[in-house]
């Protein structure tokens, strides 16, 4: 593989605009390494090469001519094909929409290429975005590069996939109940779920309309940072100057921290010292219990999917995969008292946070997932009874977060004993994404897990 | 409603959501309705230890966003 792909997006930005490497060369060594890769990935649904060598070619001519469009310029991305752009198509992961043609682009797809970037095509995700573990009964499975038995994650699975293959420098994704945070960890990558309503849903594939969250992949927290400045504004990048001494950690051992399998835990509790060791001051805090909160988010989301997909339920339900098509039955069983009460008690669930635990300290430190990755064989339920247990277990850590609408980041903490990642969680107060990145930053520093490559 | 029921559970569901379930679908059904009916229970219940009386009469849903906002 190339060295250039290798380098972060930050680093790939900076070779291009101090005249290192070209976009277009950048461009040619990702396209050839989809070319390569994807067989064995699937993690492109669409690769188009000729508009992104196009693109590229532009932003060289536009450099030699002394004008750069932001810090992106010049460089690779792809995103979960459930972003609109106008005139394309963009898939959903689905049959049903597999030749929609969008009529609007995404505004963050705007503000990225505003800011320079190349789109290389569209990633693999879940059917409508409904799955944690990159399964696809008409796209076929997203695989894991650093085992390609085992689940990528999702339902932002290409995103994942792609980002950690180094086919691309970042990506999209979207986190309704783990969809970016889940690919991520299991990658070996950075994710970010930003606060409920940061960035804008429009011009997009909706799911859930109260806990739907668009937000990006990439190698590390700067790339994450930077991604962040050009969508939301603010000053995400800027942050990460600030050392992170004295800022305080809190570990809530109920719920979070139990029944780890003990790879997560040793790796995890390493993980702590290292941040110990940056100067960050790490406390014990009691949370409200969270035990309740995955069922809840159920309760919110699977009844506005159903309200969303009921006409082709009504009319075409067999165009569904079984797994999705059994889960949209879940929101039909939902009754409307049932659903309003779930949105009360998340306002409950949301005071008590902000009031308790997190009036304490800057963020919250738990796993992602409890366990190691998962193989395929073992998630590969289809419609079956257990499906909604397997299910269960792969989110129980991420859908209680995206029910309070609380910002959440994933990063690398280390690998097992199997070379398989594991990651932590770092979830936020509202809006204050830049503290997350920063104490990630400054763990992501210290261990440079991030260099570490699949051998795919 | 019993889970043991489906036939119950295919005409609820052609007549309140238009859908022609098969038996297995409409048998899944009503095991999630009874599922999310204990889950939210179970939540209500954890709230109602922290807070007197009846938990959720004077909370407002768009109390959430105002949070996440400030």
């Amino acid at each position: 593989m190339s060295a250039a792909l290798h380098l972060t997006l930050c680093e790939a930005a900076e070779a291009i605009a101090q005249g290192r490497i070209t976009s277009e060369a950048l461009v040619t060594q990702a396209i050839e390494r989809v070319e390569a890769l994807n067989p064995k990935l699937n993690a492109f649904v669409d690769l188009e090469s000729d508009e992104a060598l196009e693109q590229a070619r532009k932003r060289d001519r536009e450099q030699a001519a002394g004008r750069s469009r932001g810090p992106l310029h010049g460089v690779p991305l792809a995103h979960k094909d459930m972003y609109y752009r106008a005139g394309k198509v963009s898939g959903c992961g689905s049959s049903i929409r597999r030749d929609f043609v969008a009529s609007t682009t995404s505004p963050l797809l705007e503000r990225l290429e505003a800011a320079g970037a190349v789109n290389l095509g569209r990633l693999h995700m879940a059917e409508f975005a409904m799955g944690p573990t990159g399964h696809n009964a008409h796209l076929g499975r997203c695989c894991n590069p650093w085992d390609l038995d085992r689940i990528s994650g999702g339902s932002s699975s290409g995103s994942g996939a792609a980002v950690a293959a180094r086919l691309v420098f970042g990506a999209l994704g979207s986190d309704t109940g783990g969809s970016i945070r889940l690919p991520a960890a299991m990658c070996g990558i950075v994710g970010l779920k930003p606060t409920q309503g940061l960035l804008a849903t429009d011009g997009m594939m909706g799911l859930s309309e109260s806990l739907d969250c668009p937000g990006p992949l990439a190698r590390s927290s700067r790339d994450i940072a930077r991604l962040m400045d050009i969508m939301s504004g603010g000053s995400h990048e800027a942050a990460l100057a600030s050392p992170v001494t004295g800022m305080v950690l809190g570990i809530p051992r109920t719920f979070y921290w139990e029944d780890l399998a003990p790879s997560v835990a040793n790796r995890l509790e390493r993980a702590r010292r290292v941040m110990e060791d940056a100067g960050l001051r790490i406390i014990d805090v009691d949370i409200p219990d969270h035990s309740a909160l995955a069922d809840l988010a159920d309760l919110v989301w699977t009844p506005e999917a159903a309200a969303l997909h009921l006409p082709w339920l009504r009319e075409r339900p067999h165009d569904y995969g079984p797994q999705v098509r059994a889960r949209l039955t879940q929101g039909l069983a939902i009754s409307a008292t049932a659903y309003l009460r779930a949105r009360q008690l998340r306002t409950l669930a949301l005071e008590a946070m902000l009031s308790g635990p997190l009036a304490r300290c800057d963020a919250l430190f738990v796993p992602a997932i409890r366990r190691s990755v998962p193989s395929a064989a073992e998630t590969d339920t289809g419609s079956n009874p257990n499906m909604r247990e397997v299910l269960a277990s792969i989110t129980a850590l991420t859908r209680p977060l995206s029910y309070l609408g609380l910002p959440g980041l994933v990063t690398p903490a280390g690998f097992d004993e199997q070379g398989l990642p594991v990651a932590m969680q770092l979830i936020g107060r509202p809006r204050e994404e830049a503290a997350l990145l920063r104490i990630a930053h400054a763990f992501e520093e210290r261990t440079g897990f991030r260099h570490e490559a699949p051998s795919i | 409603m019993q889970a043991s029921d489906p036939f119950l559970a295919r005409q609820w569901l052609a007549l309140t959501q238009g859908i022609e379930a098969d038996y297995e679908m409409a048998d899944r059904t009503l095991l999630l309705m009874q599922a999310s009916h204990v889950a939210l229970e179970r939540a209500i219940e954890q709230v109602r230890m922290l807070r007197a009386g009846e938990p959720l009469f004077d909370v407002r849903i768009a109390k959430f966003d105002a949070l996440l906002r400030r």
